[in-house]
């Protein structure tokens, strides 16, 4: 860069920088008051987080609920379809099934 | 960050010629800033800062040639609309051209001259001249090779020596 072009750009930048010091107090507050705003928004979005922990606990406590309720359940149905696993199973009837079907034949009461 | 954010609104204020929305460009940075990079180091923000503000700058172009060619098709060609009502307002004042040459009117004639610069020899010439960035350090942040940024740097002179070179600066 030769030297006039120095000088040039030198005197652009001095006008600028004077710029920016006179920039008038309503502009400035105005600045102030977006750069309080960006920070105050960014703070709360940064703990968005802090939402999930109550909502993971009540997700946490309804998941409970739901499994202590259907668990005994399933462990009756467990025990009446091991019951009648344990009568089908029963090798007495099916030694006796020529006995069970004469008594029927004969309608006699069992 | 104060000063930064200054330098930040006039430089958004020159190239929109519109303080609302150098106001809301500066914000946007602002916010961009604080959303991705506050976890960086104090000394990165002035400089990503710096980008992030070019880049909405830039934006702000594109959007506003966009806007310009949709209400183009749509504006009528009455020759009343050519007529600029403040340019052909009377100057109630009675100043001299060169009483007008104060310390604001001149600074008004640099920020037209710089707003006339395409997009990105605005770019180059705020990174170089205002915030005194090198060559490397201004391809860095504009994404360009250093070869561009002399060209647009160069003609971003010839042409604002050529507008101001009748005033005082």
């Amino acid at each position: 860069m030769n030297e006039d072009n120095e000088i040039f750009v030198y005197k652009l930048r001095n006008r600028f920088e004077e710029s920016v010091k006179g920039i008038d107090a309503t502009t400035l507050s105005k600045i102030r008051q977006t750069r309080a705003q960006v920070l105050a928004k960014s703070k709360y979005k940064g703990k968005n987080y802090l939402i999930w922990i109550p909502a993971g606990a009540f997700a946490s406590v309804c998941m409970a609920l739901l499994v202590f309720s259907i668990v005994p359940q399933r462990n009756v149905e467990d025990q009446t379809f091991i019951d009648e696993i344990n009568i089908i199973s029963d090798l007495d009837l099916y030694e006796n099934l020529d006995f069970y079907e004469w008594l029927e034949q004969h309608e006699l009461p069992s | 960050m104060a000063s930064v954010e200054r330098r930040a609104y006039r430089k958004a204020e020159i190239a929109t010629g519109n303080l609302d929305d150098a106001m809301d460009i500066l914000q946007d940075a602002m916010y961009k800033l604080a959303q991705k990079y506050a976890g960086n180091p104090a000394n990165e923000w002035g400089p990503l800062f710096h980008t992030i503000l070019q880049s909405r700058i830039m934006d702000y172009h594109r959007r506003k040639t966009v806007r310009n060619k949709y209400f183009s098709w749509f504006s009528s060609d009455d020759k009343e609309g050519d007529l600029d009502p403040i340019q052909s307002a009377v100057d109630l004042t009675g100043k001299s051209p060169e009483e007008e040459m104060t310390q604001d009117a001149s600074m008004e004639i640099l920020d037209g001259s710089i707003r006339q610069l395409p997009a990105r020899q605005q770019q180059a010439f705020m990174f170089r001249a205002f915030e005194g960035l090198d060559v490397a350090e201004t391809a860095k942040m504009m994404k360009c090779s250093e070869g561009s940024v002399k060209t647009h740097y160069s003609r971003a002179l010839s042409k604002l020596r050529v507008k101001l070179g009748d005033y005082k600066i």
